[in-house]
């Protein structure tokens, strides 16, 4: 049978081919590739400054993640250094990123089992962070904000002083959505015990990230492996044990409030003293704008041969980006979606499970087919 | 660096990268020793080519290995030619990967239980991430009102595409 690539519970163009045994599902096999636009071959064509709003339209729902990744693979190849202050405000925008990005996973996967007042709730928080996204890069959702070399603007103490005061808010907003959702019987029975992962499947099969950490194995990149300013912050990784779909909404949940807290402790970085910025001003001088021009025409040049691989915690799990460097342009740049990985395992998930989990399973994945499908 | 020493005969050369970089010529056992090893249980995160056509292999495989406990990525790189055995034995989440760099660089792996293509149509001809492929492509997709249907022809622009390599006047 069918499954998509219409059905809106397929979140996107994933076409979903079951084999059915009554309503259990004997194999799942699904089709992707409907979103294909092949951006690991238009990045070849592309210099680094234009290859970067390409990342944006990879996950759309946590963009700034994957541009993110990105430019520390660019930083990586040039040995670049950015700025503690870009450093702390590209974590406050991950973090607030992955509000947005769990916001949208949760709420939508309650939609999906038949709860749609959180997805209501979520989509008005979300259009709050999305106003954040509009007021630092202009756009609301393909921002090309996270740059190679730091951000592309410097945060105003205005926007600081609104996002303390929606990250003070927020908490109740998730208490509300946990209200709804927690100790609904529907939900519970909707969610618990299905979906099981093991945690040796979920190691061989390739997870990270939300769907690692549901199967009881406590791995962060951002700990593992911290880049910019995680290492200075503070934050507690949420564990689930039993790997099922209900443990992946808990942590899923809980991580929200854990990046409430992060963005927090950048606020309390970032406020205070007004941020020295220099390289805006410095646009101002003569040199400085035709240095600024040749590089933005031109491109930077990278060196050839030389290749970097950058990996960094996107919310749907590890985010990678391999550069090889030609010149002015990648020679190659090969993007590892973690939700690829978890999709292949849908098969793995899915078998002997009735048809209506399936739905479940789905959105437990956080299915984004702009990066599965690239 | 203690994948060179303690394997000297499948390693042939390291880079030092920003992160580790192991170049193996015979991936097959030193992934299964990646796998299975005490030290260095590790676990597929990403599989991928990269096409290098002056070389008289021109594909180059690369395996991305991450050890949880060692907390380091090793990355596996062999030049393939023709196709290379499975992984998917050591790791199911190679499945994927290697559907995707059949049907991207036609390398094939020995002994995958479904190599079918992954992301490009269905009924795609090409192996797009090949140098050789163009960026536009060789078939198009559209809606023909006389078939009442969407075909695929070859690609037709009424304006060529332009590559913008200009020699810089400043010096790199």
């Amino acid at each position: 049978m069918n499954f998509g690539p219409q059905h809106p519970a397929a979140h996107g163009v994933l076409r979903l081919v079951l084999e059915l045994d009554g309503e259990v599902v004997v194999r799942a096999d699904p089709h992707v590739g409907l979103l294909h636009r092949g951006t690991e071959k238009l990045l070849e064509q592309k210099s680094y400054t234009q290859g970067l709003p390409y990342f944006d339209r990879l996950d759309y729902v946590s963009m700034m993640a994957y541009e993110h990744v990105y430019s520390l693979g660019v930083e990586n190849l040039l040995d670049l250094t950015v700025s503690r202050i870009d450093q702390v405000t590209r974590v406050l925008f991950l973090e607030l990123t992955r509000l947005l990005n769990h916001l949208m996973a949760v709420t939508t996967h309650a939609l999906d089992v038949g709860a749609l007042t959180p997805f209501l709730w979520g989509f008005e928080e979300r259009e709050k962070l999305m106003e954040f996204y509009e007021r630092v890069s202009g756009a609301r959702m393909h921002a090309a904000y996270v740059r190679p070399g730091g951000v592309a603007a410097p945060v105003g103490p205005d926007l600081l002083g609104d996002v303390r005061r929606f990250v003070r808010a927020f908490p109740a907003r998730v208490n509300e959505v946990e209200e709804m959702l927690t100790n609904n019987r529907i939900w519970r029975q909707r969610l618990v015990d299905v979906g099981v992962v093991t945690l040796d499947d979920a190691l061989v099969l390739g997870f990270s990230g939300p769907m690692l950490r549901g199967s009881s194995w406590g791995w962060d990149l951002r700990v593992a492996y911290p880049t910019d300013a995680y290492e200075e912050v503070q934050f507690g990784i949420p564990v689930g044990r039993h790997g099922d779909c209900f443990d992946r909404y808990l942590v899923r949940v809980e991580e929200m409030r854990q990046s409430c807290w992060v963005i927090d402790q950048c606020l309390d970085r970032l406020g205070g003293s007004t941020p020295e910025v220099t390289y805006r001003g410095d646009t101002l001088q003569m040199e400085n704008l035709i240095d600024h021009f040749k590089r933005y025409t031109s491109g930077h040049y990278l060196g050839k041969n030389l290749f970097s691989y950058a990996a960094a915690e996107a919310p749907k799990g590890e985010f990678g980006v391999y550069l090889v460097a030609d010149g002015h342009r990648p020679w190659r740049c090969r993007l590892r979606a973690p939700g690829f990985v978890h999709l292949s395992a849908l098969d793995a998930m899915a078998v002997d499970h009735m048809i209506a989990d399936v739905v479940t399973l789905i959105g437990t994945q956080d299915i984004v087919f702009g990066e599965i499908d690239r | 660096m203690e994948l060179a020493r303690l394997y000297p005969a499948w390693v042939t050369g390291v880079v030092r990268s920003p992160q580790e970089t192991t170049q193996a010529v015979r991936p097959a056992p030193l992934l299964t020793v990646l796998r299975g090893g005490l030290l260095h249980r590790g676990y597929l995160s990403d599989l991928f080519g990269t096409d290098y056509p002056g070389r008289p292999r021109r594909i180059q495989l690369t395996w991305s290995v991450w050890s949880y406990h060692r907390n380091e990525r090793y990355l596996v790189q062999a030049a393939v030619s023709r196709g290379v055995f499975t992984t998917t034995g050591l790791w199911p989440s190679a499945n994927w990967f290697e559907r995707e760099a059949w049907e991207m660089f036609g390398t094939r792996f020995a002994g995958h239980p479904d190599l079918r293509r992954l992301l490009t149509d269905y009924g795609f001809v090409g192996r797009p991430l090949l140098k050789d492929f163009p960026v536009s492509g060789y078939q198009e997709v559209r809606y023909s009102e006389r078939a009442k249907r969407v075909v695929m022809r070859p690609v037709s622009f009424t304006q060529e595409f332009r590559v913008f390599e200009f020699q810089s006047p400043w010096q790199n």
